[in-house]
């Protein structure tokens, strides 16, 4: 294999990886903002019971987050150094912002979350909570900026074969940062509710500290269905932005081969770009062109417009893609049936139910990492869309066999990083919250 | 000065501050963690010095983080350059730096001290310091650089006393700011302990020092021209000096604000020795990698160092607030049962 494709590899188990910490971070830092805010409000202990518990399970995963996020800088300089220096000026630069506003935020306001209970006040310890909570969002935020100035670049030039920054706000807010902020947010506090209902369901399954874990459950169902059919819209807004920057990229999501009128959504199907066709399609007509435009018999542009060499690599984009969409059908009929129970007041009654919430934890992060999956992939040949091809961002001067050793040695060690992440992640979860419950 | 050159060594002084302060705050983690075999007697005292690693260490790093991502966005040629060229050697700092702080999460096995993740924290620690400072001395005691501007490591640019004597000296000066910072936290017998061993590691710092500053001018004989240097020898010897005196138990709180002033003389005679250039090269090498060839554009590299600069003063500003904090006796509270 090549240098290229190997740093490729690398790159994705690296940021997939080190992605798994970094959502759930988010998921959790709202919920802890949550109950510390009621226990301010409200005092009542089983509010910082609950806030205890997470906290000790943001621990560990912000340690996981911060140690594997240490690969990503040296990717970017070692395996793609052309990209490095040609898009540093931009690049690098949001990275600066994210160092300083919001890793440095959050690394030092989770010390007082971790280690200040007793030594504060309740108001500094609430805004210890919230500074982590805008820390890893503002985190986020540079981090989905960056990455969308590689979807949709603004605010540059490229003078003597580098890019120059003509516009600071027009590259930090370039056509896509908004509208994939929210997407990755929503994404990642979906996972936390998902995350949080199903602690709760282990709990419940097996009788302790039931009171608790009652209010955990009862606070996550809504917000579940709620956040979930949010996405499913921010996730569409993404889609129409993509047909104004980045068409060939929605064509190849939606499997559009050719331009036609009246397109069908697809809901299923086996794609065959050689083919140029969906085996096995199954969606519903015309559906494309009214969503993508108000009308049914409206014309939806298909990758033949553009030129072959910069198709995306359409089977594995349309199959990602779809899975993603089905993991959050499944989510949001999860939510929903949850829903109903509280509605009908019993949600505590079907044990049926716990099951599929405890088991139900992955599919947030599975849809995660598919829907980054599309993105990253969805965006080859290029590095930076219509800017820099990806065989042109990668590292000349390293020897492919160096990158070899390196991917072989970072996929056993992250091996046994999820091994003892995960034996030290359930145990927690498995003791459960200090204290015993009250009657409330 | 030109507007660029002034941004350039704007920049460059403000990734050495990062570092210099990575150094300090991390660098008293670092020891510890190296330390902590050696001069605790039981587990109550591992649990004492572990304690003053476990809240900040994440907090300290940030400081090594904001150096890599403004060298990064400020001088992306030499990012680029670098990255590649120590790209296994960096790779396993990186590893060491994961295995280090998982380690150190896992420490705590219920009351007791968990022994194998104190090991590895231990051992790592002691890699990651000595490969960090010895990659850092020797691209200051310079490597080869070939025509097309690339680095090339040679077992010649390794095997070099300068180097080496430069790296154990700052190691052994790393591990008195340690037991500086601890001696100040601690009473007892391990405060004598701890005492005991500043002694014992100052007087052999004061011998590795000059032998080191003697190989680097051998290897870099141009930089003695520079004042710089000489304010950086000037501190240091000073800081080290006050620091013997220090070294009672009715003056040990000074040890730590010494350690650091040496620190800070090292890291000035770092910066003199390297610049105007981000590596140094080998005496017989010409093609450089400087701050000026390798820099962005005015317009970012002003933004960089801008809001690394205020960056950095609301970072010092809340770590002082947040440790003077965590520094706290505990106060009652609601107990949960």
């Amino acid at each position: 294999m090549d240098f290229t494709t190997l740093s490729r590899m690398q790159f994705g188990v690296t940021i997939g990886f080190h992605y798994l910490f970094a959502l759930s971070t988010l998921g959790l830092t709202v919920y802890i903002l949550f109950f510390e805010s009621l226990y301010l409000k409200k005092g009542e202990i089983e509010y910082r019971r609950i806030s205890d518990f997470l906290i000790r399970l943001l621990a560990i995963i912000f340690v996981f987050g911060v140690a594997t996020g240490f690969m990503m800088p040296f990717a970017f300089g070692g395996n793609w150094s052309r990209f490095a220096n040609f898009a540093g000026p931009v690049f690098g630069l949001q990275l600066v912002f994210e160092s300083i506003t919001s890793f440095a935020l959050e690394a030092i306001a989770l010390g007082i979350l971790i280690f200040g209970r007793d030594k504060v006040s309740k108001k500094i310890f609430w805004l210890s909570a919230l500074l982590v909570f805008l820390g890893s969002h503002l985190s986020a935020f540079w981090i989905v900026s960056a990455n969308s100035w590689m979807q949709t670049p603004a605010g540059y030039a490229v003078v003597d074969g580098r890019v120059v920054l003509a516009g600071f706000w027009e590259a930090i807010f370039n056509p896509t940062t908004v509208i994939r902020f929210l997407h990755v947010i929503v994404a990642t506090w979906i996972a936390g509710t998902f995350l949080a209902a199903g602690i709760s369901a282990y709990h419940l399954l097996k009788h302790s500290h039931e009171e608790l874990f009652r209010r955990l459950l009862r606070i996550s169902i809504m917000p579940m269905v709620i956040l979930t059919i949010i996405q499913i819209l921010t996730g569409h807004a993404h889609l129409l932005k993509l047909i104004e920057h980045y068409p060939e990229k929605d064509a190849a999501y939606e499997g559009i081969f050719h331009t036609v009128k009246g397109a069908p959504l697809y809901a299923l199907g086996i794609p065959d770009a050689a083919g140029e066709t969906i085996h096995f399609a199954f969606g519903l007509p015309y559906m494309l062109s009214f969503l993508e435009t108000g009308s049914f018999t409206s014309e939806v542009k298909g990758l033949d417009e553009f030129p072959r060499d910069l198709w995306p690599p359409v089977n594995v984009i349309f199959t990602t893609f779809h899975l993603m969409v089905l993991f959050g059908v499944a989510m949001l009929l999860i939510g929903a049936v949850g829903g109903y129970l509280k509605i009908k007041k019993k949600l505590f009654t079907q044990r049926w139910y716990f099951i599929v919430l405890l088991y139900a934890i992955p599919l947030p992060y599975l849809a995660n990492e598919l829907g980054w999956v599309g993105t990253e992939m969805g965006r080859q040949p290029w590095v930076i869309y219509g800017l820099l091809r990806t065989e042109n961002a990668s590292t000349i001067s390293l020897p492919a066999s160096q990158v070899a050793i390196s991917l072989s040695f970072i996929a056993v060690f992250y091996l046994f990083l999820s091994v003892i992440f995960l034996r030290k992640f359930i145990g927690v979860i498995k003791t459960g919250p200090a204290g015993a419950d009250r009657e409330v | 000065m030109d507007t660029i050159t002034f941004w350039q060594i704007m920049g460059f002084s403000s990734i050495i501050f990062m570092m210099f302060m990575y150094s300090i705050l991390d660098g008293f983690d670092l020891g510890i963690g190296i330390l902590i075999g050696f001069v605790t007697a039981n587990d109550e005292e591992k649990k004492k010095l572990l304690a003053a690693v476990t809240p900040y260490w994440d907090g300290n790093e940030v400081w090594l983080v904001i150096a890599v991502s403004t060298l990064f966005a400020a001088f992306p040629a030499a990012y680029s350059t670098m990255l590649p060229s120590f790209y296994l050697p960096f790779l396993a700092i990186i590893i060491l730096f994961i295995c280090r702080a998982i380690s150190l999460d896992f420490t705590y096995g219920g009351s007791r001290i968990a022994k194998i993740p104190l090991a590895v924290f231990s051992i790592t620690s002691f890699l990651a310091a000595f490969f960090g400072i010895f990659f850092l001395t020797v691209i200051v005691s310079g490597i080869t650089i070939d025509g097309t501007g690339a680095f090339r490591v040679t077992a010649g640019n390794l095997l070099r006393p300068g180097p080496m004597v430069f790296t154990a000296a700052w190691l052994l000066l790393l591990l008195l700011h340690s037991i500086s910072y601890l001696a100040g936290k601690s009473d007892g017998m391990l405060k004598e302990r701890l005492l005991r061993y500043a002694k014992r590691l100052w007087a052999v710092n004061m011998a590795l020092f000059p032998a080191a500053l003697v190989l680097l001018c051998h290897d870099l004989p141009e930089i003695w021209g520079k004042p710089v240097i000489w304010l950086g020898i000037a501190i240091t010897i000073s800081a080290m000096g006050l620091h013997r005196i220090a070294q009672k138990p009715s003056l040990e709180k000074f040890m730590f604000p010494l350690s650091t002033l040496a620190m800070g003389g090292v890291w000035l005679i770092i910066a003199g020795a390297l610049f105007p250039n981000i590596v140094n090269a080998a005496r017989q090498d010409n093609a450089l990698m400087t701050i000026y060839n390798s820099s962005a554009p005015l317009n970012t590299l002003k933004l960089v160092v801008l809001s690394a600069m205020a960056g950095m003063a609301a970072i010092i500003a809340f770590a002082l607030f947040t440790y003077g904090i965590l520094g706290r006796k505990r106060k009652k509270q609601e107990v949960l049962l």
